[in-house]
């Protein structure tokens, strides 16, 4: 909204900022709750175990590996394969955060972030640490800010690269991090029927 | 005085020795397939303690099992697109007949006995017609196959004997796949997903289509109760940020329909992967294995809802959610009963 001409161009400007306002004031309410949730109770839940929401250390540890794999899955599949579409058909304004110019910041970041996590579970598996530092190093070096290098032909193979290197830092997680902690991930939820 | 020996050699004179029962089988409650660790896949009988009674090989991996009505007889169903079903006798561990499917046809992982057990009927694809198909097999004839009909669909999955044990009903998927291209589903645009209601020779008596903003949901699995409710979970082929629900009851008598918000496509990622409903219809619960969750309505209102890594398999046992996982976990409610060193399969079938 606060880049996109069809907002910042409106004869309507009034109501335009009163809209992200509001949306400002709740994205504020919302990150607020969360973050107080962490500190005043659902940390130590997580942390302590033995509660009616994680009996075991093992379900602790489990729940947090979860998140980790989802946010490495939304970073390949929505981040970049929604503009990538096919190679007869890309869709390079899918690419999140585009018109701020932050879509491969935002990979970067998400990369970054889960890294941390990935490290505190998995602390003494090199292939993961080689893995994400590959992965880390293609999102810095692809200068592509909005990945708009998806629909030409040489510029859409660093692209697909910089995915194929994420998909291998979840196929470690899955094979070798994951089992470790009692998880074959989607036996069930990969079935598809 | 009648002696135990001589009252069973009495018995067996006057030809009256009853056969085996499920109960000669360490009275299983439940069936589920299941992969060990070491890669083979398996039947396994299972009690409501989460004690598995027994285990059967099979020779790739299952999907679900339809339990015969009296004989401790169980048919266990290739995953689509398989062409084998075994019919096993639970108290020998013995494979009684092996049931393959025609040429031009394979079997989808489901099916279901008549009410005296006389007849066996299984979901199939006339792949090359992209038309579903319901197979009949007399059991009394060996599991002879005598009859197909349509199954009034389209990609037709799991099959369940109504009540009046004069009715089937069938999910009609909607999605057309072909075994040269697998699993691909070659046809999201168009597809239809439909709940059929046959008689036992399969005439169409009500079908149940949703409005046209369901076109990409795919009815998948259904549970009965003891009424005639038909609850069925669908399965989303498309962005998986719509709010439409994954989850209904069916009354066929009033054909009315009720969908559970609280199932949504967001929130269920898109997919359910089982469903039960209670004899009396009061307790329905439903898993996704994607989302990770299991959710209990209680008279229609979602009374619970646990996050469990993998869940799928999903039975009510005494109004309470009993749930296996891909990680061998057997659940009641939202406790851990145990947790065996093997993947449960989709569906845990009552017996």
């Amino acid at each position: 909204m606060l880049y996109d001409p069809q907002f910042t161009q409106n004869q309507n400007t009034q109501y335009t900022c009163k809209l992200i306002k509001a949306l400002s004031r709740d994205m504020h309410a919302n990150s607020k709750a969360i973050y107080s949730d962490w500190q005043n109770g659902y940390g130590a839940l997580l942390a302590t175990h033995n509660n009616d929401t994680y009996r075991t250390h093992e379900e602790a540890a489990q729940r947090v590996f979860t998140a980790l794999m989802a946010g490495l899955e939304f970073t390949s599949t929505q981040r970049i394969d929604r503009p990538m579409g096919t190679f007869d058909r890309p869709r390079p304004l899918r690419a999140e955060a585009r018109r701020s110019g932050r879509s491969l910041r935002h990979i970067h970041l998400a990369l970054e972030a889960t890294n941390t996590l990935a490290q505190l579970i998995a602390p003494e598996n090199e292939t993961l640490q080689t893995g994400y530092k590959a992965a880390i190093e293609t999102s810095v070096s692809l200068n592509d800010p909005i990945l708009a290098g998806v629909a030409d032909l040489s510029k859409r193979l660093r692209v697909e690269i910089m995915k194929q290197k994420i998909d291998y830092v979840r196929q470690i997680l899955a094979d070798e991090v994951g089992p470790n902690l009692g998880i074959v991930p989607g036996f069930n939820a990969l079935d598809g029927d | 005085m009648v002696t135990r020996r001589g009252f069973l050699a009495g018995l067996m004179a006057t030809g009256a020795l009853p056969s085996a029962t499920w109960a000669d089988v360490g009275a299983p409650d439940f069936l589920s397939a299941a992969k060990l660790p070491n890669g083979n896949f398996v039947l396994c009988g299972i009690k409501r303690s989460g004690e598995i009674a027994f285990q059967l090989s099979l020779p790739a991996r299952g999907h679900a099992a339809a339990a015969h009505p009296i004989k401790p007889i169980a048919v266990g169903f290739a995953r689509r697109p398989g062409t084998f079903a075994f019919v096993m006798d639970c108290v020998e561990g013995t494979v009684l007949k092996k049931l393959s499917a025609p040429t031009g046809r394979h079997f989808y992982g489901h099916g279901t006995f008549t009410k005296d057990g006389a007849l066996l009927f299984t979901t199939e694809n006339n792949f090359e017609a992209a038309s579903g198909i319901i197979g009949v097999w007399d059991v009394k004839q060996d599991y002879t196959r005598i009859a197909e009909f349509s199954s009034g669909g389209v990609g037709p999955h799991e099959i369940l004997l109504m009540p009046d044990g004069e009715t089937i009903v069938i999910t009609n998927g909607g999605i057309e796949t072909h075994p040269e291209t697998g699993r691909t589903k070659l046809n999201l645009t168009t597809m239809q997903s439909n709940l059929s209601y046959l008689s036992l020779n399969g005439r169409v008596k009500h079908q149940l289509k949703l409005g046209d903003e369901h076109q990409r949901n795919s009815i998948r699995h259904i549970a009965v109760s003891k009424n005639g409710h038909v609850a069925f979970g669908m399965q989303w082929q498309g962005a998986l940020t719509s709010d439409l629900p994954l989850v209904g009851v069916h009354n066929a008598s009033t054909n009315r329909t009720s969908l559970m918000v609280e199932s949504s496509v967001r929130h269920m990622n898109g997919y359910i992967g089982s469903i039960a409903i209670s004899a009396s219809g009061k307790h329905m619960a439903v898993t996704s294995p994607r989302a990770g969750k299991l959710q209990h309505f209680t008279n229609g209102v979602l009374s619970k809802e646990n996050n469990i890594i993998d869940v799928c398999g999903i039975a009510l046992d005494q109004g309470l959610p009993l749930a296996t996982t891909g990680a061998g976990h057997i659940y009641s409610d939202t406790h851990i009963l145990i947790r065996h060193p093997i993947m449960w399969d989709n569906h845990l079938v009552r017996i």
